[in-house]
């Protein structure tokens, strides 16, 4: 069996042939002879990590983003198959969705992927969501976070809506909105701009995002015991 | 200077509208006579954007022209250049939306529609597989089935339909091209009211 850093690099030139089924039998592997749980932290961190260093010098492409995508919500997948199972999906859930009239649902998709290998149970209501759809569906569901993508400035200012039902429907502190998307890379003054709680730079860095704002609403809530 | 008449006016426009304001120009009064073109795959490149179209706004309000930029809300700054009184950017979401208007955009969105536009067709096999970096047909397919259901041709009258190269798309993305025929008239309207912002701003 090769060591971690080699599975790491086969993964790296899979995604860069865009080679998805060679990733997942490597993946695959590892698996057989690793606790099923073990592959986020010691596979899937690391090979995202290395990822996410190409994308930022502007290396990568979008087949290759879909490829790392792809091969994450596979690997999630089977980890779910697992003996672990019980283990899975014992937070949340978080409300996700792209922002009204948003449609990129490549990067939301990523981060779906990595809040579930992170044990975080997803309501992923897909693109172009209202304001009420995530609202009444956070209430629904219990959620503490709602998340939302957005990859332009135009679809990114829908996301006031979603600060503005949450503000009158008196849950400003209980129920956290989360922003991410391309633009807000670029500008990163859209956050409060549009009223969001937090982000994260990189899909791998949403679920410790979720766990902060999910503590801090639920802290909140725990004062005001009213929801 | 900076008055509104036409000369006084420069329209920075992606590529992608090339043909289209050419046929304009022909047919139409347009507000301006100078057109300055950049290549429309910045589009998939934001800095590289920001660092060609940016300093060219800058450059001609600093000669005394007032700008009317033809572009989408493709750079998340692109809208801050409407605090300036001497630029205008047409408003629209996207090229797309630019021609289709709002309504007819918005519905084939969330039919997932992949749209194609007459600049990319000649040049389809860049478009993907350089540009996108589709070039592993496997993955090609995957992605555009997995977000797509169909791929439209925007045909906006001048560019001649190339039959071959819609094949060559539906065999490369496994996904039907239909054609979708359009006149200007949405794209004119949002170039005309632009224009007569700028008239207001100055």
């Amino acid at each position: 069996m090769k060591n971690i850093r080699e599975i790491i690099e086969l993964l790296g030139d899979t995604i860069k042939h865009g080679d998805k089924q060679s990733g997942r039998h490597v993946i695959e592997f590892w698996m057989k002879e690793h606790p099923y749980e073990d592959v986020v932290v010691k596979v899937l961190e690391p090979f995202l990590m290395n990822i996410g260093v190409t994308w930022r010098q502007g290396l990568l492409s979008l087949a290759q983003i879909y490829t790392a995508t792809k091969l994450v919500e596979e690997t999630v997948e089977l980890m779910s198959s697992g003996v672990e199972k019980k283990t899975l999906c014992i937070k949340g859930p978080i409300v996700i969705g792209n922002a009204e009239e948003d449609f990129h649902s490549l990067g939301r998709k990523l981060v779906v992927a990595f809040l579930k290998a992170n044990n975080w149970a997803v309501r992923d209501l897909g693109n172009d969501v209202l304001a009420e759809d995530f609202v009444d569906t956070a209430i629904e569901s219990g959620s503490r976070v709602i998340a939302v993508s957005a990859m332009m400035y135009t679809t990114a200012i829908n996301i006031q809506k979603i600060r503005d039902m949450i503000h009158r429907r008196g849950l400003t502190g209980q129920l956290k909105l989360a922003v991410g998307g391309a633009v807000f890379r670029l500008r990163p003054q859209l956050v409060g701009e549009v009223g969001g709680d937090g982000t994260a730079q990189t899909a791998m860095a949403t679920p410790a995002l979720m766990e902060t704002l999910w503590n801090q609403a639920e802290t909140k809530r725990g004062v005001n015991n009213d929801w | 200077m900076n008055s509104t008449q036409e000369d006084n006016v420069i329209c920075l426009a992606c590529s992608v509208f090339k043909d289209d304001l050419i046929q304009l120009q022909k047919t139409e009064k347009l507000p301006f006579n100078k057109i300055d073109y950049f290549d429309s795959m910045l589009h998939m490149y934001p800095e590289r954007l920001e660092s060609e179209v940016f300093p060219r706004v800058f450059k001609a309000v600093t000669d005394g022209l007032n700008v009317l930029l033809l572009y989408g809300d493709c750079h998340p700054l692109m809208n801050e250049f409407e605090l300036n009184k001497h630029v205008v950017r047409v408003a629209g979401v996207n090229c797309y939306q630019l021609i289709l208007g709002m309504k007819r955009y918005k519905t084939m969105q969330r039919e997932d529609t992949f749209f194609l536009l007459p600049e990319w067709v000649n040049r389809w096999q860049e478009v993907f597989r350089v540009h996108l970096g589709l070039d592993n047909q496997h993955i090609a397919r995957e992605f555009m089935q997995d977000f797509f259901k169909q791929i439209v041709y925007i045909h906006t009258g001048k560019a001649i339909i190339a039959d071959n190269y819609f094949k060559e798309i539906e065999a490369f993305t496994g996904l039907p091209v239909k054609v979708l025929d359009v006149g200007l008239n949405h794209l004119k309207r949002a170039i005309i009211e632009s224009f007569n912002r700028l008239k207001q701003k100055i």
